[in-house]
């Protein structure tokens, strides 16, 4: 049970921060040093500094320390008044010093910051927001330099897609090697079947197996084209099925068996097979199809993308071998055609995003006023930070260092109209018109942000955990430093006897959802949290916000409870 | 493969079970099901990989299965309780004499074990009281063997491989006297979209078990659980449902990475109860980005 904990409005000294002063108690001025060269983008220079250095204010905000006195050292008590002297005479900028700007976007629900200088400072003191154009790190414009070739440093995005690349590459090379010990096998059994043919002397016109990687692609891939293709051709010559591919066709229950009646192993003529239906891998075992559900099976393997949703329909990435017909194309995008000569080309109305391309990226990004950069230009940003209304509101109210300014009117909003403006927005739709139900006091901003102020204030660093399917992801540090090691997931709890009587109840999940939660993070790792959020009933909450935005907060209570399997075997 | 004989499935305090393993057998080849075994016994329960007849199966299975005109469902209680209540006179005193016979039959084949037992230990004994030169206590146990062949009456001893059947008496059972489609419950149309998904999956020839270790309600099969993988984790959600986004990418993270598709579906529900009903719309689901 920990209860949480609001700071009122300029809070000089940031709990977060606490670690970087050993005297809590002396907020006194001291003369600043080196204070601002922290927001320069220091990871543009060559060999930059080490990471320590860069990151190593935890909070956008500066602490003065005096310096430590020691009773058996005189001395140290002349630094001290040295130092507390200095800091009368010469009082250094009243905290917070720098005030970041921000922009609320309604259509993203979260706030822009615009400069570069607050992003980075931002991100580099405390990690807070995300850039849009990057996993996490704003680091667009250092990407875009080093595919340029102007700058070599270390990205993690260019990393993590070469690794991806590398990965798909092995998969398609395994997938090709399995392809040819099947063609191997085949190759054999052909063999073999054509031994046995001169001994049998048949006058069936001449049967060609499909051996070629095309042929084999061209193989009728379900029941439905078997059963389109027996109408085109007449069955040549009733063969046992012998072959992993002819095994595999068989049916496998009575109701196709029905349908399929005799299937024809020689079937794979390519010129009369249609297109668009031979992509999928062709040692995938045949399943029972029935004639109103071919659509399943098209979305099997396909991904779901949105670049390439609507207008293309026949462009579909699908997990499935490519053979390319050439040597020299080894190597595929992820934006060819499954099997090149089988689909039509398509004219790509948009550069596909699936490549990873920073150009490309940025050119369909359509919010950005400068989308127009001749490639030679020097490169500009386009890049903006987003903060979840969460971190916005964390810096606005609980650190005091950012403004949000409303789009419209570029006026800057104050601290109770943001706290209105969030919760109404937490909704889906929004409740921001006249006629719309009340807020609540359980609306998911109050809820997630009481789990935020609470994390934050105790030194973590909590970011958004969607990618594993969690509300929060915990670092110690921060991400740069190491791997969160636990994953939030936030349950507002109705302990309190209003709700009670009101007959309120929190979410109710199925045991699967747990599996599927715990599974996910183990994959990866990281333990469950659940934390329980006990919510004030709304008279209470209602009187609580009448005094001010710190006292209804107040009102709510975390518990955490940590989920965690218990081996016999590993816990003895 | 007789597809007209319709499966009797006993309903007994809210379980769905089949008995007989011919059914069960013709529900895995015909009809894409094929359950979850449950029978253990109650003394010494084993652990689930060792469990055995009979299967369960799930309310939606059943449902389907009942629309499909392939099971009925039986009020097995009630059957039970009926058949013993309603006997005529000659096949109530048939059933008592059985009874006894049996119960006649078990203590018959329990003194012979205990006999048997009785000569071995006192055959061991006297090993050692030979050992021993000790014969004192030869006669006593001769006495003991004799008794418990006194016991014995005279007749074949039972084969020892009737055993099984003969010492199963179960005072009140009622396996011969029961109809089998007495006390059918009747057939009502359930008009919940609840089920459609699985009902959708087995039409369209799919198996599905329980997929609760991979976090979702059914892993789905293309075809007999013994000869495939699962090909999808799926999930049936109600048409007008919200489905957290959290669920959906945890859903699809969880399945890409065991080489599955997460499946959701569901039934949009029919405007009238005459109306056909409409088809049921599925999305398949994978994690692009590993």
């Amino acid at each position: 049970m920990a209860e949480m904990q609001v700071q009122t409005e300029p809070p000089s000294i940031g709990k977060a921060s606490a670690e970087l002063q050993p005297n809590p108690a002396a907020p006194a001025p001291a003369p600043a040093k080196a204070q601002s060269e922290a927001a320069v983008p220091a990871a543009q220079q060559k060999r930059g500094p080490s990471i320590h250095q860069i990151y190593a204010l935890p909070a956008p905000i500066r602490t003065f320390p005096l310096p430590a006195f020691y009773p058996n050292n005189p001395i140290s008590l002349v630094h001290v008044a040295y130092a507390w002297l200095g800091q009368v005479f010469r009082p250094p900028p009243a905290e917070p010093a720098v005030i970041h700007q921000g922009v609320w976007s309604e259509t993203t629900i979260s706030v822009h910051i615009k400069d570069e200088k607050s992003m980075r400072a931002l991100w580099e003191q405390g990690f807070y927001g995300k850039g849009n154009l990057s996993r996490s790190e704003p680091n667009w414009l250092k990407r875009e330099q080093v595919q340029r070739g102007l700058q070599e440093v270390h990205v993690s995005e260019i990393f993590t897609q070469q690794r991806r690349e590398e990965r798909a590459q092995a998969k398609w090379e395994r997938a090709r090697l399995e392809q040819e010990v099947i063609l191997q096998t085949r190759l054999e059994e052909e063999r073999l079947a054509a031994e046995k043919a001169k001994v049998v002397p048949d006058s069936t016109p001449t049967f060609v197996a499909p051996v070629g990687p095309l042929e084999l692609l061209a193989l009728p891939n379900s029941a439905v084209v078997v059963s389109r293709l027996e109408s085109i051709l007449k069955p040549l010559l009733l063969l046992a099925p012998v072959g992993p591919l002819q095994l595999l066709a068989l049916p496998n229950s009575a109701a196709d068996l029905a349908r399929l009646g005799k299937v024809n192993a020689s079937k794979a003529n390519e010129s009369s097979s249609p297109h668009g239906s031979s992509t999928e891998d062709s040692e995938e075992p045949r399943t029972p199809i029935t004639n109103e559900t071919p659509e399943i099976f098209r979305d099997d393997r396909s991904v779901i993308s949105s670049s390439d949703g609507a207008g293309n329909k026949t462009l579909k990435r699908r997990k499935s071998v490519r053979f390319s017909p050439t040597v020299e194309s080894a190597t595929y995008k992820a934006s060819d055609p499954p099997s090149p000569n089988r689909s039509p080309p398509v004219s790509y109305s948009k550069p596909s995003q699936a490549n990873g391309n920073g150009n490309a990226t940025s050119q369909t990004l359509p919010s950005l006023p400068l989308a127009s950069v001749p490639v030679s230009d020097p490169i500009i940003n386009k890049e903006h930070l987003q903060l979840t209304p969460e971190e916005a509101f964390f810096l606005s109210f609980g650190l005091g260092v950012l403004e949000v300014c409303d789009p419209a009117s570029g006026r800057v909003l104050s601290r109770q109209e943001l706290f209105s403006l969030f919760r109404q927005y937490s909704y889906f739709p929004p409740r921001n018109g006249p006629d719309e139900p009340d807020l609540e006091p359980d609306d998911g901003f109050l809820v997630h942000y009481a789990v935020y102020h609470h994390f934050r204030s105790l030194g973590w660093v909590p970011r958004g955990g969607i990618k594993f399917g969690v509300d929060w992801l915990l670092y110690t540090r921060g991400p740069v430093f190491d791997h969160a090691e636990f994953g939030l997931i936030v349950i507002p709890s109705y302990s309190d006897a209003w709700w009670k009587k009101q007959g309120k109840k929190g979410p109710r999940k199925p045991w699967s959802w747990l599996h599927s939660v715990v599974r996910v993070l183990s994959h990866v790792t990281k333990s469950l949290v659940l934390i329980y959020v006990d919510v004030p009933p709304p008279h209470k909450f209602e009187e609580g916000l009448k005094k001010g935005i710190t006292e209804a907060m107040k009102l709510y209570k975390i518990r955490e409870v940590m989920v965690k399997r218990w081996s016999s075997n590993r816990n003895r | 493969m007789e597809s007209t004989k319709l499966i009797r499935i006993a309903n007994i305090s809210g379980r769905y079970l089949v008995f007989d393993p011919d059914a069960v057998s013709a529900l895995r080849r015909q009809a894409n099901t094929n359950g979850t075994l449950v029978g253990t016994t109650p003394q010494q329960p084993t652990q689930n990989i060792f469990l055995g007849l009979p299967i369960e199966l799930r309310p939606e299975e059943v449902d389907a299965l009942i629309r499909t005109n392939v099971a009925y469902v039986v009020d097995d209680v009630a059957a039970h309780q009926s058949a013993l209540q309603s006997l005529d006179p000659d096949s109530r005193r048939a059933y008592v004499s059985s009874l006894r016979l049996r119960k006649q039959a078990a203590q018959k084949v329990f003194a012979e074990i205990n006999a048997h037992k009785a000569s071995i230990t006192a055959s061991k004994k006297n090993k050692n009281k030979e050992a021993r030169d000790d014969s004192s206590a030869v006669p006593s146990t001769d006495l003991g063997t004799a008794d418990s062949g006194a016991l014995k009456p005279d007749g074949n001893p039972s084969p020892r491989n009737s055993q099984v059947t003969l010492l199963g008496v179960t005072p009140t059972s009622s396996i011969n006297h029961v109809s089998p489609d007495a006390h059918a419950l009747p057939v009502e149309p359930r008009n919940s979209e609840k089920g459609s998904l699985c009902q959708h999956m087995l039409g369209s020839g799919y198996f599905m078990t329980p997929g609760l270790r991979f976090g979702s309600r059914y892993s789905v099969y293309p075809g007999d659980p013994l000869r495939f993988h699962a090909h999808f984790m799926a999930n049936e959600y109600g048409w007008e449902e919200e489905i957290p986004i959290l669920d959906i990418v945890g859903g699809g993270r969880l399945a890409t990475a065991v080489k599955k598709a997460f499946l959701i579906g569901g039934r949009k529900p029919s405007a009238s109860p005459d109306m056909v009903t409409s088809p049921v719309r599925t999305f398949s689901i994978e994690w692009a980005g590993m």
